[in-house]
């Protein structure tokens, strides 16, 4: 009886047996031992117990017990289940490092790109208006359409204050005064409001008090609420600012209180520095003057057709008169505001959902080509008894920790992405718009991540689920596969990546077309700033003229300027005025006149920023007050109204801003871009500032050699004349061009950006599908080889089956590409959104591209090396 | 155990069958190695002392069997036995299985016999 179990067999048995167990099965195991070796005979018992100790060893070892069937298991396992499947998921990841970079990074640029132009979106489009009443207030203005209507007259508006139709009625124009007094005069911003805006808005200063209607009379003494900024600024943040006085464009006002920081009327609008009551009278403030911002307040409930409905019923019952009736609009402030950037804004989303989308169809093809290498793993794992749904939540889980990573890897993506949009917004928006990654954003590319990585993983799920263990190890599982699947997802993702590659090119050319569009004047070497005089100093037409000719004189005598010139609106600074002018000698029918923009300029204004004329002659000193009044008048003007330029000599036409009698045409220059460099023809009529004074102008100073070393000289001469002016909107005319451009800019480069990404990304699927394709093939080619295939046989072969997907998302993505891109047409610029020639480049690049990165995969199988390829297997 | 399934939820797999009717046989004393050498000295057939184990653990886990574990005894190496005793609903589960059988089999019995 001194024979005992072997230990390493005993060992070898408790080897998969739980911890807590062995015990018990070594028991059980020696107690048998022991049993066996009682038997007859001395030697052929302790063989034959030592023979059963190591077949039951080497059986517990390999096979420990019957199948588990997982479905049996008691619910409460299930948490335990999936803390395991996570921590195999890990391992599973980290074992297959390419794969699970790709993805991630894959993932991350997905769902950063999204997240980043998600948060931009949200932060300009669902921006909450500065007003804790947003919801209900409206902008209530004069005709049938928002686009079409106009602001109100002074009179109008005093009109709806009476009637009572909405809760509250609010009238604010924009309004700018020169700060003088202690220090450097300065130009402030802000508003002149009536007193019910505070009420209407519902702001509340954060020290003193608003406004009364009494305030509103220019028989009190003038009352101003200054910006939390300027209060600090000028006043050192004193406490006991109330009541203290301050000069504004020379007229003294007392502080009523300060506004709370930040404050200002519109994203858009700069900081409200200053907040004065309206001041009106008829000398101030003619009835026809449409001039005035009319905000109202709806009452709780109150539908916005009931409250237009009504305003319009009231208007035409006091003018009854009208020929044709007067129309009111009524549109909610929030969509006003949004109207300019929504159509950019959707444009980009769309862009980035195309992103997302290239983007999952990438991630599926990784994990389809992943799906296909891991079959005998779960076809092994299928025999020995897992079933579907176990495998199936097992990859679920895969590619939801994959998906968490990639989530978190977005996020940071996203980060950096608003961080580098917020360098690329137009600096005022920039300041206006809160852009950073919200927990809202967090929540969307959670969402976003985990819907994708459920989506995407479901896929090769099913398709591992589908398959049966002698296909995945014999030969048959090299040839079925998930095959059309992955090629769909290469048409998508080429398609995908042809629409956006298609905008791009728009975008580009519509891009490189502006910088090269005639702008009608010569903006290098132009420095331009803003002067105003106040008309309580200057009162009347004269001193005025006399004000800006000595300006004139004085900055045309600095050292390296070459001439200097004077406008009431310089090109492209968004403000300029534009009315009726009729025409001698033509009639034309009421909504059909003549309304071209109205520029009053010096005579030297055209040679400073190199306007051309084009007949007759320009202004000069002796058109001045005093003498025959005479205009010039742009060539659209001219052809539009005259036929031709030279037919427009000679005629007299109504400048009628302020000036009498009608104006004879002596001149016509070429037409400049006022708005923007990409308008159309906008017909426009000058007059010289000798015969139209004004007391608001823009300077512009053409330079020998740098404009920007100017500015400390002009500053100089206009303090000469008067100590008290500030110089403001000092900026080079390339500046302003460049400005102009800022929005294109920055939409080009995100979509430029999703495009390149989204290429990259349909790429390297193509790539992926390329390799896997000639992978999947490896042994057939060794034979083919070793028979004697040529290798650029080969190679056609895994072309021919590569490209075909490719060739589908092209055309698909063209039908698609000219479906989308009305999209973008408010956007493009002398390119039609069905361009011949960015189709082709497009079509052509793509086609490159995809056959690039086939080839590579290509020309590898055709070099398979024979030997290899069979012993592999 | 809490939340024991019912036996009429319960279905028995076939190796399952074959522990619990050894413990049904074995009464009070079965442990590891005697149901696995009742199950073989009567099917004949070549059974691991890990499959018993692991088939016994998902049985306590279906709340069908219960084990207590004994003192060491010198013959097991100084270890101990992990004794099992069939539960009622062990008992109600073996019942429903037989009675399946039977049902299934009824009338079958001469033909079953000359497969």
């Amino acid at each position: 009886m001194s024979a005992r179990p072997s230990r390493l067999a005993g060992w070898l048995a408790t080897r998969r047996v739980p911890r807590d167990e062995r015990e018990f099965v070594l028991g059980d195991l020696d107690e048998e031992f022991a049993d066996r070796l009682g038997g007859p005979g001395r030697l052929l018992p302790v063989l034959r117990a030592r023979l059963w100790y190591w077949h039951q060893a080497l059986r517990c070892w390999i096979i420990p017990g019957p199948r588990r069937i997982a479905s049996e298991r008691p619910a409460g396992h299930r948490s335990m289940n999936l803390a395991r499947d996570i921590r195999f998921a890990l391992r599973v990841l980290r074992r297959m490092p390419g794969f699970t970079v790709t993805a991630v990074l894959t993932l991350a640029l997905g769902i950063g790109a999204a997240t980043g132009m998600f948060s931009v979106v949200h932060a300009v489009l669902g921006a909450p208006l500065p007003f804790s009443t947003g919801d209900r207030l409206v902008i209530v203005r004069e005709g049938a359409t928002l686009r079409d209507s106009t602001s109100v007259s002074n009179k109008r508006f005093e009109e709806w204050r009476e009637d009572d139709i909405l809760e509250d009625t609010a009238g604010v124009f924009l309004w700018d005064a020169s700060l003088t007094g202690a220090g450097e005069p300065e130009r402030v911003s802000g508003l002149r409001v009536s007193a019910s805006f505070f009420e209407t808005v519902n702001l509340r200063p954060s020290l003193g008090t608003t406004f009364t209607r009494g305030d509103e009379s220019r028989s009190v003494e003038p009352k101003v609420l200054i910006g939390d900024g300027l209060w600090r600024r000028r006043f050192g943040a004193a406490p006991d600012v109330i009541g203290r006085r301050m000069t504004l464009s020379d007229v003294t006002y007392t502080v009523m209180g300060v506004l709370p920081p930040g404050f200002r009327l519109r994203p858009k609008d700069p900081l409200a520095e200053v907040i004065a009551p309206l001041r009106l009278d008829d000398t101030v403030a003619p009835p026809s003057l449409n001039f005035m911002t009319v905000i109202g307040l709806l009452r709780p409930a109150q539908q916005i057709g009931e409250a237009r409905d009504r305003l319009q019923a009231d208007v035409r019952h006091r003018h009854p008169n009208r020929e044709p009736p007067l129309s009111v609009t009524v549109a909610r402030l929030r969509d006003v505001l949004d109207a300019e950037s929504r159509p950019v804004l959707l444009a980009l989303l769309a862009a980035v959902a195309f992103l997302l989308l290239i983007a999952c169809a990438n991630l599926a093809n990784l994990q389809l080509a992943r799906a296909t290498d891991r079959d005998q793993e779960f076809a092994i794992r299928r025999a020995l008894g897992a079933v579907p749904g176990r495998l199936l939540r097992q990859l679920l889980t895969e590619n939801l920790v994959l998906s968490a990573i990639g989530g978190i890897a977005g996020v940071l993506v996203a980060w950096l992405a608003v961080t580098l949009a917020k360098d690329a917004l137009p600096v005022r928006a920039a300041g206006a718009y809160d852009v950073r990654v919200s927990a809202q954003v967090f929540t969307f590319a959670s969402l976003m991540s985990m819907l994708s990585g459920v989506l995407v993983g479901l896929a090769p799920a099913l398709a591992a689920g589908r398959r049966s263990l002698r296909a995945a190890m014999g030969d048959a599982g090299r040839v079925v596969s998930a095959r059309p699947l992955r090629s769909a997802l290469v048409a998508v993702e080429v398609a995908l990546a042809f629409v956006l590659l298609f905008g791009t090119g728009l975008l580009t050319r519509s891009f490189d077309n502006l910088l090269h569009v005639d702008k009608g004047f010569d903006p290098e070497r132009v420095l331009s700033f803003e002067l105003s005089i106040p008309v309580v100093k200057y009162p009347d037409g004269p001193r005025q003229t006399a004000f800006f000719r000595s300006a004139l004189e004085g900055l045309a005598g600095i050292r390296g300027v070459a001439s200097v010139g004077l406008t009431n609106s310089r090109p492209l600074d968004q403000n300029g005025v534009n009315g009726t002018t009729p025409i001698e000698g033509q009639t034309s029918s009421p909504g059909q006149e003549p309304m071209p923009e109205k520029r009053i300029v010096s005579p030297e204004y055209f040679r400073t920023l190199g306007v051309r004329v084009l007949a007759g002659r320009t202004f000069n000193d002796r058109d001045a007050a005093g003498m025959p009044t005479v205009m010039v008048v742009s060539d659209s003007f001219a052809r539009r109204y005259f036929g031709t330029r030279e037919a427009a000599l000679g005629h007299r036409a109504g400048f009628d801003w302020d000036m009498d009698g009608m104006q004879e045409i002596i001149g016509v220059v070429n037409d400049v871009k006022h708005y923007g460099l990409d308008e159309g023809e906008v017909p426009m009529v000058y007059v010289s500032y000798l015969q139209r004074p004004i007391s608001d102008g823009a300077f512009v100073l053409k330079a020998t050699g740098d404009p920007a070393g100017l500015t400390a000289a002009a500053r100089d001469v206009i303090r000469g004349l008067d100590r008290d002016r500030p110089l403001t909107s000092i900026e080079t005319m390339d500046s302003a061009v460049a400005t102009s451009l800022a929005p294109r800019r920055l939409s080009l480069g995100l979509v430029a950006g999703f495009s390149v990404t989204g290429l990259f990304l349909a790429v390297a699927g193509i790539y992926g599908v390329a390799s896997y394709l000639a992978r999947q093939r490896t042994r057939e080619f060794g034979i083919r080889v070793a028979l004697g295939a040529a290798s650029g046989h080969l190679t056609r072969l895994v072309l021919r089956q590569g490209l075909p997907p490719v060739c589908i998302g092209l055309v698909v993505g063209a039908i698609g590409a000219i479906l989308l891109t009305g999209l973008i047409r408010a956007q493009l610029f002398g390119v039609r959104p069905t361009d011949p020639a960015t189709f082709l480049v497009i079509t052509a690049a793509l086609a490159v591209v995809a056959i690039v990165a086939s080839i590579f995969p290509a020309v590898r199988a055709g070099r398979v090396d024979p030997v290899k390829a069979l012993r592999a297997d | 155990m809490t939340g024991v399934p019912t036996s009429s939820t319960l279905l028995l797999g076939e190796f399952e069958q074959l522990v619990i009717l050894a413990l049904f046989r074995l009464g009070a004393g079965a442990y590891g190695a005697t149901i696995r050498r009742e199950i073989e000295a009567r099917t004949g057939r070549d059974l691991a002392i890990s499959a018993v184990y692991v088939t016994l653990a998902r049985l306590e886990d279906k709340g069908l069997v219960a084990s207590h574990v004994g003192e060491p005894t010198p013959q097991r190496g100084g270890r101990r036995r992990k004794h099992f005793t069939l539960r009622p609903a062990g008992r109600r589960a073996l019942s429903q299985a037989y009675q399946h059988f039977r049902m299934m089999t009824d009338g079958l019995e001469g033909r079953l016999e000359t497969l």
